[in-house]
């Protein structure tokens, strides 16, 4: 996974000549694990919750915290800073959950911190850019850059599909081993 | 469901409602009629049991025809006018009708089955030619008075008999609705014509539908001469305002009221007419709307006449509340709240807990009166010293005067928050009443008795029967016995195969039986019964037994086991092995049962319902399969054990005993622990020799820790499943618990060797352990283990 795109990446003059966001323009939630903005499409997104109690599975990826209690029904909790090969750092007040549904499954997910809500014009958005490898392009939907930050969108439903979960990790493997 | 497309323009989704409820309704249906014809096949039948099937098979030829499902129409038509024909006496019912007649049933249930997989249906030809000639076959026109069901005396063809069947079919009517209104009828029972105009426009429901419905209805109660709109028409009107039918029919005018006025209508209405103006009678428009108008005064005048129209007649009210006695639910809606009662009831144990915290605070009388205490003395005090300096101190004392008195108003307050909180422990004690009872009403309503289930066997019973040409009576105990409706869908096959072994292995050929002083006639017993929170489903023959010696050369043979394990079994554990995947005794492979994938599949699935089967014969008696279930499948009486990565739940089935293991019993064999409980040697091991945690190492120092704390630890408890037993070590104990079980895989894997998980009082997470499945893996594990051993 590309998540350490190079700090000047190509795309861009564009967008600063882009439109501007409007009311009609897509909504996004924007996270930060490490020090990288991600934003996964508001749709894709069930809710977003303090982490609760998780209890330890066995047999599963170090990825996978366990599971937990969401109101009721057991979701899985998979540890983002993990599955992107990045050290895990231990819960803090900023740490959330992020619940997403994959199609008929409900996964959590958990990031350093959740930012905002923000609407980027579907024009500001770019595509991802050659350096993504194959794998990687099926997860990163592209880039865009709001107030001079930069955002990597991930495609939430793909990137925790379980089946498609080991390998978003050995693709964000291969990428450190190459950078 | 969805690929099966209708021949109207209705909303599919709309269709597919009344799909399922038309295959909800036909199954039943069809099983009731089963069940009369295997009477029939020992009894000469009666005009009950003859009606009944007239009226169930019309019922489905009604509701059928209603979706447009012509293939089964035409054939329930048939069948219906075959029984027409068998109700008057004019056709004597034989085996050859049985035949046919089940194979109809046949079909009906493979169309069900099509319908619901949302396939095309098969072609029914072949059938309708053997119901058709049926009618050749069984005329007993020689003899009619002497099958006339109810005994009638000879009467002369033609007009005669005629109104022999017209009496019947009254009859039959009587019996089908028991109207009391219909009574009157019966002296005189004749064809009449009715003509029936209903006012729709003044529902707002789907018009069309409710149209159509009635129709079909009314359609049922006898021929339907002339519609208008027609038939055809109604498919594609959008809302017809009106409908206009002329019905013959042995119905007395209160059933077809009674049956207008069921579907919330409430301006009609029905007139007789003769049989010319029912002929001559073709419904043109003007005359229609014509009727539209006197349809209108009438309602009009039935509104000025007050309620006494709409009210309807006392005899009928009380007939009114026998058809909502029971209504038809989708299981899944009951699952929906069933789950939502395992919360509530989870969410309670939580408000108890919490209350139990907050209570201490509470309870404490002597803070309040400790606090009183000190206040009053501190009032004497600036008293005291008011009066003894006066002017001085004045100024801090008023202050401090006037702190006590904030102090003493919050103690108020406090007071009655402290009144309050005993009222809201009541209201938890009250909530905990009302949760449980709603959790036992929810279960309750799953559980339907086993005896439909139960009497479908006799269906095939008398299949397998016949193909291998020996007697078995059925005989059916605890019917009545309930079970959830879930595990009621899953036992069936299993069942089955229980059954289909016990006739095909374990009753011996009639000769042999009569040899062995036998009774000729074998018996298989199917008995349900309720004990604790378990049913007990048993399958016993009064064949053979289990040929112990021939299992065990079987066994051997397949290499199920070696010759020298064999020589050791006992008796019991011989019988096990027919539980073991591959292995059938049968000489051939027959196709009612002997594939050798039999009993092994019925051990897994019954093990996936939470249950076992055990077996137990004697030779030359016969073999019992004793199946035990859980009552539910959602909710498991669980021991929870407490481990290093938390709270483990283990169902109490499971839990063969808990045991506290010091270092001598404790031995090294293998490189494997061996626990000695009381001189039987079972394997020891700490949840971590059965799944691996990927303990989250951020420091190195942690597993070690744990591994130390196990060690010193006694705990162990004994696993036990299918006969097998395993010890595991805990951290301590909790207790029992119910656990509302929840699935791993909805929302993301199975993992092998947990049953799912459940969430406890304090809202975390608990893991439920497959003890079956652990016993697996140890066994595996050890195995490898022993590999590497030899290998080195």
């Amino acid at each position: 996974m590309s998540i350490t795109p190079s700090p000047h990446p190509k795309t861009p003059h564009s967008v600063h000549q882009s439109s501007q966001p409007n009311s009609t323009s897509p909504q996004f939630v924007g996270f930060r694990l490490a020090n990288q903005n991600y934003i996964f499409r508001i749709e894709s997104i069930q809710e977003i919750v303090m982490p609760s109690r998780v209890a330890k599975i066995p047999e599963v990826p170090a990825y996978v915290d366990g599971v937990s209690n969401l109101r009721g029904m057991i979701i899985p909790i998979i540890n983002l800073r993990s599955l992107f090969s990045l050290k895990r750092k231990p819960y803090d007040e900023n740490t959330r959950t992020i619940v997403v549904n994959v199609g008929t499954r409900t996964i959590g997910c958990t990031v350093d911190s959740v930012l905002r809500v923000m609407r980027v014009p579907a024009a500001n958005i770019q595509p991802a850019p050659d350096s993504v490898n194959g794998t990687g392009r099926r997860f990163i939907a592209g880039f865009t850059r709001v107030d001079e930050e930069l955002f990597v969108l991930l495609n939430a439903d793909q990137l925790l599909e379980p089946s498609n979960l080991d390998q978003v990790h050995q693709a964000s493997i291969q990428f450190e081993k190459k950078s | 469901m969805s690929k099966y497309s209708f021949p109207d323009d209705l909303p599919a989704d709309e269709m597919e409602d009344y799909l399922r409820l038309y295959l909800d309704e036909t199954n039943e249906q069809l099983d009731s009629l089963v069940e009369i014809f295997l009477q029939l096949e020992h009894q000469s039948p009666t005009p009950e049991d003859l009606n009944e099937a007239f009226r169930l098979i019309h019922s489905i030829k009604g509701s059928s025809a209603l979706l447009g499902l012509d293939r089964i129409t035409s054939l329930t038509h048939h069948l219906e006018t075959h029984f027409e024909r068998l109700r008057s006496g004019k056709y004597k019912i034989n085996t050859s009708t049985i035949d046919v007649v089940l194979r109809c049933i046949d079909f009906l249930r493979e169309s069900n089955r099509h319908l619901q997989e949302g396939e095309p249906l098969g072609n029914a030809g072949q059938l309708l030619e053997q119901v058709q000639s049926l009618d050749h076959n069984t005329s007993v026109a020689s003899e009619p008075e002497a099958l006339s069901p109810q005994g009638q005396k000879a009467v002369p063809l033609g007009r005669a008999n005629q109104a022999a069947l017209a009496n019947q079919a009254a009859t039959a009517n009587q019996n089908i609705k028991q109207t009391p209104a219909a009574t009157h009828s019966l002296a005189e029972p004749k064809v009449m014509f009715w003509r029936i105009e209903i006012s729709l426009g003044e529902t707002s429901l789907a018009t069309q539908e409710l149209a159509r419905n009635i129709s079909g209805k009314i359609a049922s109660l006898g021929e339907l001469v002339e519609s208008q709109p027609s038939q055809t028409a109604l498919k594609t009107i959008e809302s017809p305002a009106e409908l206009v039918l002329i019905l013959k029919s042995y119905a007395p005018e209160a059933e077809i009221i009674q049956l207008i006025q069921a579907r919330g209508i409430r301006t009609y209405s029905v007139t007789e007419i003769s049989e010319s103006t029912a002929a001559m009678l073709p419904l043109s428009l003007n005359e229609t709307s014509q009727h539209t108008q006197n349809l209108k005064a009438k309602s009009e005048n039935s509104i000025a006449a007050g309620l006494k129209e709409e009210l309807p007649p006392p005899q009928e009210a009380i007939k009114t509340p026998a058809l909502a006695k029971t209504v038809r639910v989708d299981v899944d809606r009951l699952d929906v709240l069933l789950n939502l009662t395992g919360e509530l009831v989870v969410n309670r144990a939580r408000l108890t807990q919490l209350a139990e915290n907050v209570s201490p605070a509470f309870h404490k009388l002597g803070l309040i009166a400790h606090t009183t205490n000190l206040l009053e003395s501190i009032k004497k005090l600036t008293a005291r010293l008011t009066a003894q300096y006066g002017e001085r101190v004045n100024l801090e004392l008023q202050d401090l005067d006037s702190q006590i008195e904030v102090i003493e108003t919050q103690l108020e307050g406090w007071e009655s928050s402290r009144q309050s909180f005993a009222e809201f422990t009541t209201a938890i004690d009250q909530l905990t009443r009302v949760s449980n009872s709603l959790q036992r009403g929810v279960l309750n309503t799953r559980m339907v008795p086993v005896g439909p289930l139960f009497n479908r066997f006799r269906r095939s019973i008398r299949d397998i029967t016949q193909e291998l040409k020996k007697q078995v009576n059925l005989q059916i105990e605890g019917e009545k016995t309930e079970l959830d409706k879930r595990m009621i869908d899953e036992i069936g096959d299993p069942l089955n195969h229980l059954i289909r072994n016990c006739v095909d292995h374990g009753i011996e050929p009639s000769r042999t039986r009569i040899e062995n002083n036998k009774p000729e006639i074998a018996t298989v017993t199917l008995a349900a019964s309720h004990r604790g929170n378990n049913v007990f489903i048993t399958v016993e023959d009064d064949g053979g037994g289990i040929d112990i010696d021939r299992v065990k050369q079987t066994a051997v043979t397949r290499g199920i086991i070696t010759q020298s394990d064999a020589d050791y079994l006992t008796d019991d554990e011989t019988a096990e092995l027919i539980f073991q995947p591959g292995f059938s005794t049968a000489k051939e492979v027959s196709d009612i049962s002997g594939r050798g994938v039999g009993l092994d599949i019925v051990r897994t699935k019954i093990g996936q319902l939470n249950g076992t089967v055990e077996v137990s014969s004697k030779s030359g008696i016969g073999t019992k399969f004793i199946i035990r279930l859980p009552l539910t499948l959602t909710i498991t009486r669980c021991m929870l054990f407490r481990l290093s990565h938390g709270v483990l739940a283990v169902p109490i089935e499971n839990v063969r005993e808990i045991v506290s293991v010091s270092g001598y019993q404790r031995v090294t064999a293998n490189g494997r622990q061996m626990c000695d409980i009381r001189g039987e040697f079972l394997p020891l091991l700490s949840i971590e020799d059965l799944f691996d945690f990927h303990a989250l190492t951020g420091n190195s120092d942690e597993p070690a820790a744990n591994h130390e704390s196990l060690q010193d630890n006694n705990h162990v408890v004994i696993l036990h499943a299918a006969n097998k037993s395993l010890g595991l070590r805990v951290d301590g104990l909790l207790g029992g618990q119910d656990i509302v079980v929840k699935s791993l895989d909805e929302n993301f894997a199975h993992i092998e060797g947990l049953g799912g998980a459940s969430i406890l009082g304090d809202g975390s997470v608990c893991l439920l352990l497959d003890a079956a499945t652990c016993i697996e893996i140890a066994a595996v594990g050890s195995s490898n283990l022993r590999d590497e051993v030899a290998a080195d």
